[in-house]
C-alpha cells in the first residue's frame, strides 16, 4: 500500500496548494462551529422562557401518548434533560455536513479533475493496482474532509468551554456520543461522500458535471439525517450506534461496489 | 522485446485497431507512423497496459501484457500526447513521486531525477511550480518522467513535438544513446517523418487502424517505386514513346526538358532504357534517381490505401 499512500501524500499536498479547494475546508468547518457555538451559548441563559415552553410543550402534543411512551430513556416531564438531549442531537449531526460537503469537492477534483487534466494517463502507467489507486483516491477526499471537520469541532469546543451553560457540557468532548460522532461517525460519513464520488467518477468526464451530481447526492443525505437523528435521539441513547452500524454496512456496499467498476480502461476512455 | 501479434480493439462499434503484429528487437527504435486517429495511440496503450485488447496477444519486456500486466509497466516508460503534469507541484517534485510510484530508493530517485533534469535543461527550475512552465518546458519534464525508472522499453508519441530544435536534437540524441549504449527498446509514434527515418531503424505505418506497410526506411521506399530523372540532348516524342514503351517503365512525364518516370527495380530497367534510346539515337546527358523522402512513402500509403 505504499504506492497508494504515495498518492494519496502528493493529492494531499496539491489540495493543500489549490486556493479554491482550500477555502471550503477552512470556511466550512469555521462556520458551522461558530454557528453550533452561538446556539450553545443562547441556550446557556437558563431554563427556558415562556415561549420555549410553549413551543416545547406544543411539539410533545403532537406526539400520541403511545408513541411518547417509546421514549423510553427520556423522563418527558424533566425538562431540563430533554432540552440537553435536544440540543446534543441537533448540534452533533449538524457537524456531519461538513465531511460530506468537503469530501464531495474533494473527491470531484481527485476523481475526475485528474482525468479532465490529462495527468491520469501516466499514473496508470506505474505499477500501481487498481484497488491501490481506488485506495489511494478515497484517502485523498476523506482524510482533509475528516481533519478539516475535527478543526472545526476542536473550534467549536474551545468556542463553548467559555460559553458553555446549564445545558451543554463544559468539555464537550468529554461526552461519548461527541467523541463516537467525531472518531466514527464523522469519517463514515466522509467515506460514503468519496464512494458515492468514485461512482458517479466513472461516468462523467468533466469536475464539474462531477462536483453537481456529488452535491445532489450530498443534499438529501445532509437533509434526511439531521432530523431522522434529531427523532432517533429521543428514542434511543444508543442512537449513534445504529447511525454508525447503517453506514458502516452503506459504505462496506458502496466501496465494494466501487472496486468491481474502478479499472483502468474505465477511467482511460472517461465512461 | 516487444511483440505485438494480432492486437485487435474495439470501442462499442468502433474498430479502432486490427491485426496489428510486429515485433521489436532490443536496443531498436521501431516507427509507429499513421494519420491521427489511425490506431497509434490505442496500440502504446495495449502494450503498455493501460488497455485491453480485444483480439490478439504481446510480450513487452519479456512478460505478456494480458497476464502479467503491472510487471510491464514496471519495466516501460511513456510519454503520452499531451505532457499531463501535475501543474501545483513542482518538477523535482513531480520526478520525486513517480520515482515513488516505481519504487525507486530515495538516493537513486534523486540522483536519477537530478541527471535527468540537468539533461533536459531544467535544473535551475526545478523547484518552480509546473503550472509556469512552457509547453516545451513541460514536454521535457514529461520526457524525464518517462526515463526516470531506467525503463527497458520506452513508448513515445510525439516526444519533440513541442521543443525547440535544440531541445529536439538533445532528445533524438539522448534516444539514440539510449538504444545504441543502454540497449534500450524504443517505439516512436511520430508525425515528424525526417525525425522517423533519422531514427527508426524499422516502420509501421497505420491507418484506419489496420499495419498497412512495415519495413527499414529503405525497403518502404523501395515499394512506392524509384522516380528516375532523364535528361536528353534533345527530348524528341519518338524517345518519350520509346521510353514509355519499356519493360518496368512507369508514369513517364516531360518537364521542362526533363523527363520523370518511375521504376519499381532501377537496377534491371534502367540499363534498357539506356540500350533502347541510345538505339533509337537518343543521346543521354544524365540518368539519375530522385531522392525519395520517407514523407513521399507515408503519403503514398495514407492516400492510396482505402480504409
Amino acid at each position: 500500500m505504499s504506492l497508494a499512500f504515495a498518492v494519496t501524500r502528493r493529492e494531499i499536498r496539491e489540495v493543500l496548494r489549490d486556493f479554491n479547494l482550500l477555502m471550503p475546508m477552512i470556511a466550512l468547518p469555521a462556520l458551522i462551529a461558530l454557528i453550533a457555538a452561538m446556539a450553545i451559548v443562547g441556550s446557556s441563559r437558563g431554563p427556558a422562557n415562556f415561549l420555549g415552553q410553549a413551543v416545547g410543550g406544543a411539539l410533545l402534543d403532537q406526539v400520541p401518548e403511545s408513541q411518547l411512551r417509546v421514549l423510553v430513556y427520556l423522563d418527558v416531564h424533566d425538562q431540563d434533560t430533554m432540552i440537553r438531549v435536544i440540543l446534543k442531537a441537533l448540534m452533533i449531526p449538524l457537524f456531519w455536513v461538513t465531511p460530506v460537503a468537503l469530501t464531495s469537492t474533494i473527491a470531484a477534483d481527485s476523481f475526475v479533475g485528474e482525468k479532465e487534466r490529462n495527468t491520469l494517463e501516466p499514473l496508470l502507467a506505474t505499477p500501481i493496482s487498481d484497488v491501490q489507486l481506488f485506495v489511494a483516491k478515497l484517502c485523498t477526499a476523506v482524510v482533509p474532509a475528516v481533519v478539516g471537520t475535527w478543526v472545526g469541532m476542536a473550534l467549536f469546543g474551545v468556542l463553548v468551554m467559555g460559553g458553555s451553560g446549564v445545558y451543554f457540557p463544559k468539555y464537550v468532548f468529554a461526552d461519548p456520543d461527541w467523541l463516537f460522532s467525531a472518531l466514527v461517525v464523522v469519517p463514515l460519513m466522509a467515506l460514503l461522500a468519496a464512494a458515492i464520488a468514485a461512482l458517479i467518477s466513472t461516468r462523467v468526464a468533466t469536475y464539474r458535471s462531477a462536483y453537481q451530481l456529488n452535491g445532489l447526492v450530498a443534499l438529501p443525505i445532509i437533509l434526511l439525517l439531521v432530523p431522522q437523528t434529531v427523532v432517533l435521539f429521543l428514542f434511543t441513547p444508543r442512537a449513534l450506534q445504529f447511525i454508525a452500524l447503517f453506514f458502516l454496512l452503506v459504505d462496506a456496499g458502496l466501496v465494494w461496489l466501487g472496486m468491481q467498476i474502478f479499472d483502468r480502461e474505465r477511467l482511460l476512455r472517461g465512461r | 522485446m516487444i511483440e505485438a501479434k494480432g492486437l485487435a480493439k474495439q470501442f462499442g462499434q468502433r474498430q479502432a485497431l486490427q491485426s496489428i503484429t510486429f515485433a521489436v528487437e532490443e536496443g531498436e527504435i521501431y516507427g509507429l507512423l499513421g494519420r491521427n486517429g489511425a490506431g497509434k495511440t490505442t496500440t502504446v496503450r495495449i502494450l503498455a497496459c493501460l488497455l485491453q485488447p480485444t483480439a490478439g496477444t504481446g510480450r513487452v519486456a519479456g512478460y505478456d501484457i494480458l497476464s502479467q500486466a503491472r510487471e510491464v509497466r514496471a519495466r516501460v516508460g511513456i510519454l503520452t500526447e499531451v505532457p499531463g503534469l501535475y501543474e501545483r507541484l513542482s518538477a523535482w517534485e513531480y520526478l520525486d513521486f513517480f520515482g515513488e510510484m516505481y519504487a525507486l530508493p530515495t538516493a537513486a530517485r534523486r540522483a536519477r531525477a537530478e541527471e535527468l533534469l540537468r539533461l533536459v535543461g531544467l535544473w535551475e527550475v526545478r523547484h518552480e511550480r509546473l503550472r509556469g512552465f512552457s509547453k516545451g518546458m513541460k514536454q521535457k519534464v514529461a520526457i524525464a518522467r518517462a526515463l526516470l525508472h531506467e525503463p527497458r522499453v520506452v513508448f513515445f508519441d510525439e516526444p519533440t513535438a513541442a521543443l525547440d530544435p535544440e531541445s529536439a536534437r538533445t532528445i533524438r540524441d539522448y534516444l539514440q544513446y539510449l538504444a545504441e549504449e543502454r540497449r534500450v527498446t524504443v517505439l516512436l509514434c511520430t508525425h515528424n517523418l525526417a525525425e522517423a527515418e533519422r531514427l527508426c531503424r524499422r516502420l509501421s505505418i497505420v491507418r484506419g487502424g489496420r499495419q498497412i506497410a512495415e519495413g527499414t526506411p529503405a525497403e518502404l521506399k523501395a515499394t512506392i517505386g524509384q522516380r528516375m530523372i532523364l535528361r536528353l540532348r534533345e527530348s524528341r516524342p519518338a524517345l518519350v514513346d520509346t521510353l514509355r514503351a519499356v519493360d518496368g517503365v512507369e508514369h513517364v512525364e516531360p518537364v521542362n526538358g526533363r523527363i520523370y518516370f518511375k521504376t519499381s527495380y532501377p537496377e534491371r530497367v534502367n540499363p534498357r532504357v539506356i540500350a533502347q534510346l541510345v538505339a533509337q539515337g537518343g543521346e543521354i546527358v544524365t540518368l539519375e534517381a530522385e531522392d525519395v523522402q520517407l514523407e513521399d512513402v507515408y503519403l503514398a500509403f495514407v492516400r492510396d490505401v482505402g480504409d
